[in-house]
């Protein structure tokens, strides 16, 4: 229960707390994309100082970006000796028994590590400045145009964010059962792991048999004020696309035509 | 057994933006045997305080005795299982932690955690079914199709399996209607007597407070604000208003009584009974004086 | 006085059950609401008492019999939402009923289903949420709040619709005394200055005194009706059917019991006192 930042969340003021979730979606899905066509120093040094740049402007405390890398740094550091050890080119630099590393793995290693680090720093930048609502609220606006063809998208925005509106209820509700089954001796945290697996399931059933009491609550309580699917419902949140979107998207397109030329050209 | 808090101080989510002082240097002493209820406003630390003494909390400072086994916070638990064996907890809406198919096997499920034997555990479960009130036929039935009244009687019945010596109830009647309050109240004070339990409730019910226990503790801001017998703790009339606490019923009535002669209430009484021969004694030497 | 003579809801001959060849839940109940007045419903749990609510609000329809809310009949799928609309529905679990992410998203909740415009949708976010006093708490997330702040949200959202009826089902049951009393003391302002109609499904029998009119349920079916003052007048059939009397009425009757020359009508604590001292000061 010590994890109350749902959804990593972190409330703030700053240029990137304000910018519409719809301008943050592009703009990460775009960068996330382009991120294959770096393959030099000055490329990846770009988008790494692109990256930093964005960091700067959230305002957000380092010991955040550090949080969110943490958990993938294994992966950083198994993909960096996987591919130091098994990409060739270059000359030789270590050549002792199976440990075989040429200066072009090395680099390669790094970009490739490098690429990771800022996939995940720019994802979680877009986790910390924008409130889990407004996520849901964005790609709801974003794939509206899908309902054309069917696609529930607004049932799937509203499936968004009840679950992350219950999520602190289901930490609490299974907080609660859990110290429930550990006074009638189950025991969660110690003994062979099958034995742990075993008590698992004296945690699972009443989370599910509360889970669905719940959902069909919801559903009385949501019909009971009046809701109906996406029939004449107008919208209380409104999302607002200001100068600072554009601005933003403009500079992640002139990055993006940048990088491309670069790539042409071999630079 | 008795229990001891000693100096105990519990923090919620220490060392993070968001801790808050749960529980603060609390001392306090209660004596084997005695049913004592604890009170106060949401939010007050009641049922923070109750959860150390199973050690499904552990203190942030400060230590607990309970019975021969101590938990401090300078030092690792070890027979934390020996403990929860001796301190039974009914929580909340204990129905949610129904799990089995079976009535029968739900109840063993304490009871075999602790080490006792299948045959043992299930002569308990056919004991404790028959304690709350329920047929032994239930036994063989799923706990998910009975009554909410029934779950909540199977729920306390897998405590009662594991013959726990301390019970703590946490607002053990929330949610049922009077007459299941009145019964569910009833069989835990009977179980109390019989069994020599130490009682401790946490309530939101005065009048639960003031007819059933024997001692209570008044939490406030986490931490203890009183700790008497209840007719001690409510005849502290402006005290109890100051801790955004009621009294029991029979005393509120008893004070708008005396106020419109502009006396105060002397006697703290909690029963319809005492109320009513306390209004005829007052009646009575009010006419004379 | 307001008028409580104008019926707003009409239930005739209302039989339900869950299914066919079963017991049926609700028997032939036949009930008149009145415009503004407060109606308490009461029983012990599983009399059938919440399965009428949801039957006055359209959420489930009867086998047998007509309801109609405001004229309208609750099986004609045209006005359903209208009903939905004009009858407003507090439920008990304060948690499985917050549907928005933070309050205000919460009490816009109902407006969006019923197509108001946003600027509308603002001003009457502002003046619903004051009228239950949580417009400080406009943007927190339902964790941050108690059940009683939680069910006033609620209560917000629904005079945000601007109904005509509010039903209570049983909304105060999981709630600790200090919420209790926040929320039955504006639901006695909306009734009195707002003139909304009351239906409080409720087996607290401390609330049902102060209500203007009461009726008792037993097995689905419908065994007294009348003013609270009436019907405590005889005090056995209460218990008989699980209820627990109100501390005036038991004390009342047990100071009877004892020799005293009360009446049976006080209801309310202030009226047993006066009562008394009157006793004594003529005699």
């Amino acid at each position: 229960m010590n994890n109350l930042i749902i959804g990593q969340y972190f409330p703030g003021d700053s240029y990137l707390h304000r910018l519409d979730p719809r301008s943050k979606l592009i703009s990460v899905f775009i960068l996330v994309c382009i991120i294959f066509i770096a393959n030099s120093w000055t490329t990846y040094g770009m988008l790494f100082l692109f990256t930093c740049i964005s960091v700067a402007a959230s305002k957000l405390p380092l010991r955040f970006i550090y949080r969110g890398l943490k958990p993938v740094f294994f992966i950083l550091l198994f993909t960096f000796i996987v591919n130091v050890l098994s990409m060739d080119g270059g000359k030789p630099l270590i050549d002792y028994g199976v440990i075989h590393i040429t200066s072009g793995g090395l680099v390669f290693s790094i970009f490739i590590t490098l690429r990771i680090t800022i996939i995940v720093m720019i994802t979680t930048l877009l986790t910390l400045t924008t409130p889990p609502i407004s996520f849901a609220d964005g790609i709801e606006v974003l794939f509206s145009p899908l309902k054309k063809i069917k696609v529930p998208v607004h049932e799937f925005a509203l499936m968004m964010s009840i679950s992350l509106r219950f999520i602190p209820t289901l930490m609490e509700e299974t907080d609660k059962i859990m110290k429930a089954q550990a006074a009638r001796g189950s025991d969660l945290s110690t003994g062979p792991l099958r034995q742990r697996m075993k008590a698992i399931v004296p945690l699972l059933v009443p989370l599910f048999v509360s889970s669905f009491k719940r959902a069909d609550d919801l559903a009385m309580a949501m019909e009971s004020r009046g809701y109906r699917g996406d029939v004449g419902r107008t919208r209380f949140r409104e999302l607002k696309w200001s100068s600072s979107d554009s601005i933003v998207l403009v500079l992640v397109i002139f990055l993006v035509t940048a990088l491309i030329l670069m790539r042409i050209r071999g630079i | 057994m008795d229990i001891i808090f000693n100096q105990l101080t519990h923090l919620y989510h220490p060392k993070t933006p968001f801790e808050r002082i749960a529980l603060k240097d609390i001392n306090l002493q209660i004596s084997s045997q005695s049913f004592t209820s604890i009170v106060g406003e949401t939010g007050s630390g009641k049922s923070t305080l109750v959860q150390h003494i199973n050690g499904l909390l552990k203190p942030s400072s400060g230590s607990i005795q309970i019975g021969s086994i101590s938990i401090d916070s300078r030092k690792k638990v070890s027979n934390l299982k020996e403990l929860r064996k001796q301190v039974g907890m009914v929580f909340q809406y204990p129905e949610h932690q129904l799990f089995e198919e079976t009535v029968l096997k739900d109840i063993c499920f304490g009871p075999i955690n602790f080490g006792i034997s299948e045959a043992e555990a299930k002569r308990r479960a056919r004991w404790a079914i028959k304690q709350v009130g329920l047929d032994t036929d239930i036994l063989s039935r799923s706990p998910f199709d009975l009554s909410g009244g029934q779950m909540r009687r199977v729920a306390i019945a897998g405590v009662l399996a594991i013959e726990p010596q301390v019970v703590i109830l946490d607002e053990p009647t929330a949610g049922l209607d009077p007459e299941g309050r009145k019964d569910i109240m009833s069989l835990f004070k009977q179980l109390h007597e019989d069994r020599q339990w130490t009682t401790i409730m946490v309530t939101h019910s005065m009048e639960d407070a003031a007819y059933y226990s024997d001692q209570m503790v008044v939490m406030d801001k986490g931490t203890v604000a009183m700790h008497d017998s209840p007719e001690n703790v409510f005849i502290q009339i402006e005290a109890l208003k100051k801790l955004g606490l009621d009294l029991p019923q029979s005393m509120q009535f008893l004070r708008l009584f005396y106020a419109k002669q502009d006396l105060k209430v002397i006697k703290p009484v909690f029963s319809i009974e005492d109320t009513a021969d306390e209004i005829i004694r007052a009646l009575k030497t009010v006419r004379k004086g | 006085m307001k008028q409580k003579e104008n019926p707003i809801i009409d239930v005739s001959n209302v039989y339900y059950r869950y299914e066919k060849e079963t017991n049926w839940i609700l028997e032939d109940i036949n009930l008149t609401v009145y415009q503004g007045e407060w109606l308490a419903i009461t029983g012990h749990n599983g009399s059938g008492k919440s399965t009428l609510a949801k039957c006055l609000k359209g959420l489930i329809m009867p086998e047998k019999g007509t309801i109609s809310v405001l004229h309208w009949d609750t099986t004609d799928k045209e006005k359903l939402w209208d009903i939905r609309r004009t009858v407003g529905m507090v439920f008990q679990n304060p948690d499985n009923q917050f549907v928005g992410a933070t309050v205000k998203d919460d009490v816009a909740f109902g407006m969006e289903n019923s197509g108001i415009e946003r600027q509308e949708m603002l001003k009457r976010l502002e003046t619903s949420l004051k009228q239950v006093r949580m417009f400080d708490y406009v943007d927190r997330e339902p964790h941050q709040l108690s059940g009683g702040q939680k069910q006033r949200v609620a209560i917000a959202g629904i005079i945000a619709l601007e109904p005509s009826i509010i039903i209570l089902d049983e909304a105060t049951s999981m709630l600790d005394p200090e919420g209790r009393k926040s929320v039955m003391k504006l639901m006695r302002h909306l009734n009195k200055e707002n003139n909304i109609t009351v239906i409080s499904i409720t087996h607290d029998l401390e609330e049902v005194i102060h209500a203007d009119r009461m009726i008792v349920m037993n097995d689905g079916k419908v065994i007294k009706e009348g003013k609270p003052r009436d019907l405590f007048q005889s005090t056995n059939d209460f218990e008989k059917v699980g209820l627990d009397l109100p501390f005036t009425i038991k004390l009342r009757r047990c100071l009877k019991e004892k020799g005293l020359e009360i009446s049976d009508n006080a209801l309310f604590e202030e009226e047993l006192v006066n009562e008394l001292w009157t006793l004594y000061s003529t005699n």
